[in-house]
């Protein structure tokens, strides 16, 4: 059946445009998990929710399984609305790998808290589809759409311990701060529109070539790449948009911010690395304001950490801090920075992920998460705290981890892309940092002050742990396992750009 | 009839926008921080409808034109779950100002 098509001006009738269905698979594959968790779990009794994360797990491996069989593969569909490449490939495999984590460690957490509620793992599932459609479109209409979903989700997953103020407190804020930067990355986007009549990331690049300087055009894209810029900043937290994070990941349950650290920042930074390219001969005009907030997030990220007395708030700092490195690599705009950007987050999921599952443990001892509580850690819980010592390292960016070496590329393409200053500012903040995370390795490991009992360890959070720690050390040992294709990704990404195909 | 020229529009527009991102600094009741932000919202529906008014081609028009349906559809959702939570706030403390409700400081 010919499908109707407006085309400048009149109407004519054309074939329906050519849809990749196996494109859309991992995705569809996912929100079909989600509906069915959903489904499923009305029928079950309160409090049992092990087919729930069997049929999330299976849904999460075969959204998988779809999407590697799409690896290599470079194509739009849907008139440019879906784009397939690989920096989305190993995006998405970050999301769903991340996903999978946080289901297996969050029933522990959930039983311990007493917070029975099953709509955790739909809700978990469809904030992921969000984050999958962010990674996979350069279409700000889909992008914001996909933002939206992953944000929805994430406000009610943090307000989820709907008896516990400090967590509708973070519900609260993070809704607030939330809607108000989607605000401005929407505004960002009208004026997108009204500069270049279109609304992909691509479309700066063709109207900034065509607009004069001075001009309403011109004038209209300036604005709208900086409201692009604040919008995204305040999702990827960097510093001076970072004033949520502290509070909305203490106040939230455990689990959920264990998940909105990592998935968070691979949507967005994805986001990001699409605009930087969409945005690269603007690259004089928003480079020096990123440069500031790069410096500003890894300098205050780091410098608050050292002073939280609390391990959540302090890893929330923490992750201001890894923004801020990660911003490194858009303001090199160069392919070492782009892909390391891909390595890193990929790195920082696992670290992050781990960290914050090693923390729910405290769900027995009243989930009371400071420095203080956790000291000891290794009497109770030998396991947790090998693993809590691992992750840490590599946040500390120390040799052989995963840690170390994304930092590492981090450098080398701010020094490729004469950013010393940046560079020095990257190595120094990273020492500092390295203050903190091993204080409270050594916390771990003080002998605590009265005899305490021993925890027994459930096996899917020793499996989640251990998928953690062995990835970090794997990657650390193996980098260009995945750097190479990343930087293939981007090179690719920028040959594409820069000739003009969608 | 003089049809209004773009500009008055997005002068319109832009101060709704202004106005709605003070509103949110300036103001402790998050209802009304709400409303700002939905106002903002409406500032760039504003701005994506004038603007379709002057594509050149019909499919430029219409990206606008759904763009600003989906807006809407966002918002709602958005009231549905920030009024959930503000509920929930106020069950527990009976009071939902900003300032009042403020335990996550050391």
């Amino acid at each position: 059946m010919p499908a109707i098509r407006y085309t400048h001006g009149r109407m004519e009738a054309t074939v329906r445009p050519e849809i990749e269905w196996n494109a859309l698979l991992p995705l569809m594959s996912l929100i079909a998990t989600a509906t069915l968790v959903l489904l499923v779990e009305m029928f079950l009794p309160r409090g049992r929710h092990a087919p729930l994360i069997v049929i999330g797990l299976i849904g999460l491996a075969l959204a998988g399984y779809f999407q590697i069989s799409l690896w290599q593969t470079s194509l739009t569909t849907f008139e440019n609305l879906w784009r397939v490449d690989t920096i989305s490939s190993l995006l998405t495999l970050a999301i769903l790998g991340a996903t999978a984590l946080t289901l297996l460690f969050s029933e522990e957490y959930l039983q311990q808290r007493d917070l029975r509620y099953g709509e955790f793992y739909p809700l978990l599932l469809f904030a992921s589809a969000g984050a999958v459609i962010m990674v996979s479109s350069t279409n700000l209409m889909v992008v914001f759409l996909g933002l939206e979903v992953l944000s929805l989700a994430l406000y009610v997953l943090a307000g989820l311990a709907r008896y516990e103020v400090r967590s509708e407190e973070s519900a609260l804020k993070y809704f607030l701060l939330g809607a108000f930067a989607s605000a401005f990355f929407l505004y960002g986007i009208a004026m997108l529109y009204g500069a270049t009549g279109s609304v992909d990331l691509m479309a700066i690049a063709r109207g900034w070539g065509n607009s004069a300087p001075g001009t309403a055009t011109s004038a209209m894209l300036i604005a709208s790449v900086a409201l692009l810029l604040v919008g995204l900043a305040f999702k990827a937290s960097l510093v001076p948009f970072h004033m949520w994070t502290p509070d909305v990941y203490q106040g939230a349950p455990t689990i959920a911010t264990a998940y909105m650290s990592a998935v968070v920042k691979v949507a967005v930074f994805g986001v990001l690395i699409r605009f930087v390219e969409g945005a690269a001969g603007m690259a004089g005009l928003w480079a020096p304001i990123l440069w500031w907030l790069a410096a500003l997030s890894m300098v205050v990220g780091n410098l608050l950490a050292l002073v939280q007395r609390d391990a959540k708030r302090m890893l929330a700092y923490s992750s201001i801090a890894h923004a801020g490195y990660m911003a490194v690599g858009l303001v090199s705009l160069n392919a070492t920075g782009l892909s390391g950007i891909l390595y890193y987050l990929v790195a920082y999921s696992l670290m992050s992920v781990g960290a914050f599952a090693v923390l729910t443990v405290m769900a027995r001892a009243g989930d009371a998460t400071t420095i203080e509580a956790l000291r000891g850690l290794y009497y109770r819980q030998p396991f947790a705290a090998h693993a809590m010592a691992v992750l840490l390292v590599s946040l500390a960016g120390i040799p052989p981890t995963a840690g170390f070496w994304g930092k590492w590329y981090l450098f080398v393409a701010s020094l490729e892309a004469g950013q010393v200053l940046l560079a020095i500012l990257l190595a120094l903040t990273s020492v500092v940092g390295a203050a903190y995370y091993l204080g409270l390795v050594f916390a771990l490991y003080t002998p605590p002050r009265e005899t305490v009992e021993r925890w027994r360890m459930p096996a899917p959070m020793a499996a989640c742990l251990l998928a953690c720690v062995l990835g970090l050390i794997l990657l650390g040992l193996a980098p260009s396992w995945l750097t190479a294709p990343a930087r293939q990704a981007v090179e690719a990404s920028a040959t594409r750009v820069s000739s003009g195909l969608p | 009839m003089e049809s209004i020229p773009l500009n008055a529009y997005l002068t319109l527009s832009a101060f709704l926008f202004a106005m709605g991102a003070v509103g949110v600094a300036l103001k402790r009741n998050p209802i009304v921080m709400f409303m700002c932000i939905e106002l903002m919202l409406n500032a760039a529906n504003l701005a994506f409808l004038a603007f379709a008014r002057y594509q050149p081609t019909v499919q430029e028009q219409v990206a606008g034109h759904i763009f600003a349906l989906f807006v809407l559809g966002v918002a709602a959702a958005e009231v549905a779950v920030g009024l959930g939570i503000i509920t929930v706030i106020f069950r527990l403390r009976e009071t939902i100002d900003v300032d009042e409700v403020n335990l996550l400081r050391e």
